[in-house]
């Protein structure tokens, strides 16, 4: 199932080209049809398609909704006007300015480069402060963040009137210093499409994406989003300071309003009407709203009068249609026109759907360690309730082991401690000796301790195949010197293979349960934690999976931890079990002695009314 | 001394209509899990009213009440035309659709009533001022803290005495157990949506008091200090939510007191940079929500 | 009373029930028993209005309720005890109650509130308590109290004794077994199949979505083989 060249680089550069291509050409159409007003207008719908790209760059990989985005764009035509315009110009504006920047004079090409250089600066340190509030306070912090900048840039370029010209003057180009002819905008334009098309293929890309769709799957399949996003972060810098630099040469000027509300507004629907996810949904949405905005505006300028319609064609209109279509997508397609697809999707899938089925599962190089996972001890608290009392479990290379007990018995819970989802109270949790007692999940997945989740968490949009794979790239880089399964043979023994290509949001339960067991496998880990892998099957799919766990657990030479409510599925599948009731272990052998054992029957059961007190 | 106290009830009065606005956010957030960003509107539509109201000669005790009545029915239609469609749904959807009910309606005042801002007189007592204690206080702030101090009395009393009050706060805990009790869904919301419009109703009456224009822009600064405040207070907490208010007007007005008088223009810059702060260093607001502990 | 047919539902991953039919008469018990992922819980919720079921039909008194939502399913008297309760921890009880009797007429909710004071007096003692203060004992009889408020012609129960501590299990089948000498009609779902058994007319025993034995509570409790059939081993 490896992805070939054609797939991983051609097919996108293919699709860069054909977009690049389409843009130009309608945009050259166009102005040639008409006089200077067309012209202007194509050059800022492409330079538009710069800020949106950079804008899906980051908003589309992440999933974080970084409202005050524009901020970068508003400090990025600042640095750059100031450096480029020419001094004899800028002394009109900006006399007193400090650091001696009235006479710096810079080539509008060098400027840029600087101000990248800056805005890098800048947002590597913002990045760091989103990373890590966004892991306490879900999607409200990063808005809040990226809105305070937007504000206080706002702010700041109305208030240092000797760096900026504030808002009455502004800054602007001298006649004849502004951009001439579209050289560097088609530049521009096509390498952001074509660098926003590939990063979507590549690692960070992919992990960003992972972590969109499912935080807390992604880091218990051994991925830590930080890293990913700030890439995504960063590249999109750059991308919003290039199209911020040839904006404001476009416009010939800078004023705090330029990259404000009312351009955030513009791009912001600009991204969500084509699909926030796919570069070629961003750029779909930059010509629809283009045409849409232009057709507002030329309705309500007056030029045109339609009969009956004189209430609706007033200036203003425009924006109406902009904050209406960012409204009406939310409620009827928050995914936007395409949702993620690309241009060549179908091709893509015809391509992979022709790949030869993969070699069977086999067992594993014998030459695996022998391992064991231990938890000793572990108690977990919240607040006043002991979910969990005391208890140790071991897991060895090799053997299955079952975790059973009554509903609040606190299977989950140990699980959860044990792969660093909840804090540990007291005990330890060690794997051959080394402590793993509340370190972060996503290093427990590195150290080969994968997991399954009781409630199901797939990656919704992401296809069946990108499950697997996205877990093997993390084996790749951490599980090194182990012998890793071939992805495609992981989904063909899940019986997932027919159906690789759908997005994950559309199977059925038995389907999900097998793709989370072939994703944990896919980290080529010492121990796979299974909780509650029957659970909605029908008992003909749960018997089918007794035998696919231990082949499973064989190929890839990992100890299982299996928590279960099917007995019959318990019993045959296990070498041992232990038993979990309020917290603590009260019995742990083979399935018959665990059977025979009366606390057991009296856990499951209860006991009669004369016996208890 | 004089000085401090006199930035103080300053401080308390811009809090307050803080306050109000944020405690109206949260519960929102409480019941539908959404940062309405479109609150902002109900003081841009009341604005205009007012304006309307003023121009024709009504006084400030009408414009009072016709600001709140405004604020009430412009927060129930809000939630009946774009809200109802999207409960439910993820964060960021949820965060863009208020975003786009904002922009729609700025837009449509820019479109019906004027792109310009528009005067609405301001009292002739405003400018007054009252000595206490020797110390001379402005009327209007006195006027807002007594009045913020007496809705949110009110409000206290809706939400602890009577059936409406004790719904709401059941539905904002745990909605679905509160359909099973058989309260029924849409009127909590609606309610929850009426009553933070009597609240930015109130807020409303005393910040065009101060700054006396109707613009498509109104409600903008008062929303995001207001946003500011109730993340502040930590979006879970009522008492979080007003504490917020007040700690926000009470920084906004010492930061402008103690900056040197060229760098003033900042303060509201300077604030920006401390809410970036906190949410880099503690997320989760600084009010602790005390949740009695899950049974 | 109620009467269900070949009911099926599922709530996202969690278990589905297939093709579940049962009846519960006026004045009796029901247990229902069975391990977890059974359905058990799913089959609650359906009932109360929770989750809509894609097949089947739900009939009350003669009535099809089938989708009907919670608020007019407890109008027409089925009221549910959450699993885990589901207290509004920061509501004190009196205000848990006053929020529970929403659906009756002011006569009627002070009525109840004084039946409720005298069937667990330990809440009246506590009224001003903040929900999340109270014992485990505490808090299971404010579940029950809660939806004793809106005068219910059917109670469904999920699991009461989960979470309490082994002492206080005979509390829970005490006022089960009060509940139905005052002439309601139950229908509990319980961990503590033995205890439940024995305070149930009839029972049923679910397993991996579907109803795998019934019979009355003495029938069942008196099976060998129960430990065996509850939890699908084979020999």
């Amino acid at each position: 199932m490896r992805r070939d060249p054609v797939d991983r680089w051609l097919l996108p550069a293919g699709e860069s080209a054909t977009l690049f291509a389409v843009l130009v050409g309608g945009g050259a159409l166009y102005a040639a049809a008409g006089g200077s007003a067309r012209d202007t207008l194509v050059s800022q719908m492409l330079v538009n398609a710069v800020m949106v790209l950079g804008l899906q760059v980051y908003i589309g990989n992440t999933g974080i909704l970084s409202f005050g985005h524009m901020g970068f764009a508003a400090i990025a035509g600042y640095a750059v006007a100031i450096m480029a315009i020419e001094p004899a110009f800028k002394r009109l504006f900006i006399p007193e300015a400090p650091f001696g920047l009235a006479e710096v004079d810079l080539h509008p090409l060098v400027a840029t480069a600087v101000a990248v250089l800056f805005l890098l600066l800048v947002g590597f340190f913002l990045g760091l402060g989103l990373a890590r509030s966004g892991a306490r306070a879900g999607a409200v912090a990063p808005t809040m963040i990226t809105l305070a900048l937007l504000f206080l840039v706002h702010e700041a370029a109305r208030n240092f009137t000797d760096l900026t010209g504030g808002e009455r003057s502004g800054l602007s180009f001298g006649p004849g210093n502004s951009l001439q002819g579209r050289g560097w905008i088609y530049a521009a334009l096509g390498a952001s499409i074509l660098v926003t098309r590939l990063f979507r293929e590549t690692r960070a890309g992919r992990l960003a994406q992972a972590g969109r769709e499912d935080e807390l799957a992604a880091r218990a399949s051994g991925i830590d989003p930080a890293p990913p996003q700030m890439i995504a972060l960063l590249l999109s810098i750059v991308l919003i300071t290039i199209g911020a630099s040839l904006r404001v040469q476009l416009l010939g000027s800078m004023t705090p309003n330029f990259f404000f509300f009312s351009y955030t507004l513009l791009t912001l629907s600009m991204l969500v009407v084509g699909g926030r996810k796919s570069v070629t949904g961003a750029l779909l949405g930059v010509v629809i709203i283009t045409a849409g905005n232009e057709l507002t505006r030329y309705l309500a300028s007056g030029a045109v009068s339609v009969p009956g319609l004189g209430w609706l064609l007033r200036e203003g209109l425009s924006d109406v249609f902009l904050g209406g279509a960012m409204l009406g997508f939310m409620i009827l397609r928050p995914d936007g026109l395409l949702g993620d697809r690309e241009l060549a999707d179908r091709i893509r899938v015809r391509r992979r759907s022709a790949e030869p089925p993969p070699e069977p599962l086999t067992a594993g190089a014998a030459a695996e360690p022998a391992s064991t996972l231990t938890a000793r001890e572990v108690t977990v608290q919240f607040g006043g309730f002991l979910a969990v009392h005391e208890a140790s479990v071991e897991v060895r290379s090799g053997e299955v082991v079952g975790l059973i007990g009554p509903n609040g018995a606190g299977k989950t819970t140990l699980l959860n401690a044990i792969t660093g989802v909840v804090p540990v109270t007291h005990g330890r949790v060690t794997l051959d000796g080394h402590d793993l007692t509340g370190r972060p999940t996503h290093r427990i997945a590195r150290a080969g301790v994968a997991r399954t989740f009781q409630n199901f968490r797939l990656f919704p949009s992401l296809p069946l195949r990108e499950h697997v794979a996205v877990a093997a790239l993390v084996a790749e880089r951490h599980r090194r010197d182990r012998a890793r399964p071939d992805p495609g043979a992981l989904l063909s023994a899940g019986g997932l293979w027919e159906a690789r290509e759908r997005p994950a949001r559309e199977v059925d339960t038995g389907t999900a349960r097998r793709l989370e067991l072939a994703r944990a496998a896919a980290l080529a880990p010492g121990f796979l934690l299974l909780d509650e892998p029957t659970t909605g099957m029908s008992e003909a799919e749960s018997k089918a999976m007794i035998e696919h766990v231990r082949s499973t657990a064989a190929a890839v030479g990992a100890g299982v931890l299996v928590i279960d409510h099917d007995l019959h599925f318990i019993t045959r599948v296990c070498d041992r079990i232990f038993v979990l009731d309020q917290g603590r272990v009260i019995a742990h052998g083979t399935p018959e002695e665990v059977q025979a054992h009366p606390q057991v029957r009296a856990a499951y059961l209860g006991t009669p009314a004369e016996a208890s007190g | 001394m004089t000085q401090a106290v006199q930035n103080l009830v300053d401080g308390l009065g811009q809090g307050s209509i803080f306050a109000l606005l944020a405690l109206g956010l949260t519960l929102i957030f409480g019941v539908m899990h959404l940062l309405n960003f479109a609150h902002g509107e109900l003081i841009t539509v009341s604005s205009y009213v007012a304006y309307a109201l003023a121009s024709r000669g009504a006084g400030w005790e009408t414009l009072a009440l016709a600001i709140v009545a405004t604020s009430v029915l412009t927060a129930v239609a809000i939630e009946f035309l774009a809200f109802r469609w999207v409960r439910g749904a993820n964060e960021f959807t949820m965060l863009l659709t208020s975003f786009g009910v904002h922009f729609v309606v700025a837009a449509l005042f820019l479109m019906y009533v004027s792109p310009r801002p528009l005067n609405i007189p301001k009292p002739g007592w405003i400018f007054q001022t009252v000595r206490i204690a020797g110390v001379a206080l402005e009327v209007v702030d006195l006027a807002t803290i007594a009045a913020t101090a007496l809705t949110l009395a009110a409000t206290s009393w809706l939400l602890r005495k009577t059936l409406f009050g004790i719904a709401l706060r059941a539905a904002a805990e745990d909605f679905d157990a509160a359909r099973i009790m058989g309260v029924r869904s849409n009127r909590v919301i609606r309610g929850a949506f009426a009553l933070s419009g009597v609240l930015a109703g109130v807020a409303g009456i005393f910040w065009l008091m101060r700054t006396g224009t109707a613009a498509p822009s109104a409600g903008l600064t008062p929303l995001l200090f207001g946003v500011i405040a109730a993340i502040v207070g930590g979006l879970g907490s009522l008492g979080g939510a007003v504490l917020g208010g007040l700690a926000l007007g009470l920084t906004q007005v010492f930061l402008r007191a103690w900056l040197p008088p060229d760098l003033s223009g900042l303060t509201e810059g300077l604030i920006f940079v401390l809410i970036a702060l906190l949410f880099i260093l503690r997320p989760q607001g600084f009010v602790t929500v005390h949740r009695a502990e899950r049974v | 009373m109620l009467a269900v047919d070949g009911l099926s539902s599922r709530h996202g991953s969690i278990t589905a029930i297939r093709d579940v039919s049962l009846r519960v008469e006026a004045g009796e018990v029901v247990g229902l028993i069975g391990p977890n992922g059974a359905g058990k819980s799913t089959l609650l919720n359906t009932l109360v209005g929770l989750l809509r079921p894609p097949a089947g039909r739900v009939v009350l008194e003669g009535r099809d309720v089938t989708g009907w939502p919670p608020d007019r399913m407890l109008r027409l008297g089925v009221a549910l005890v959450p699993e885990r309760r589901r207290l509004f921890a920061d509501l004190t009880v009196m205000e848990n109650l006053l929020v529970a009797g929403i659906t009756a007429t002011p006569t009627e909710r002070k009525r109840r509130l004084e039946e409720v004071a005298e069937l667990f007096p330990v809440l009246e003692r506590r009224r001003t308590v903040p929900a999340g203060y109270l014992s485990g004992g505490e808090a299971q009889q404010l579940a029950i109290a809660r939806a004793l408020m809106s005068g219910p012609r059917l109670l469904l129960m999920d699991e009461p004794t989960l979470g309490l501590a082994p002492s206080l299990v005979g509390l829970v089948f005490d006022l089960v077994a009060r509940l139905r000498e005052e002439g309601h009609t139950l229908l509990v779902v319980e961990q503590n199949a033995r205890r439940l058994l024995e305070v149930s007319d009839r029972a049923y025993l679910m397993r991996t979505g579907g109803i795998v034995a019934e019979g009355t509570g003495r029938e069942l409790l008196d099976r060998h083989d129960l430990f065996e059939v509850y939890l699908g081993v084979e020999g």
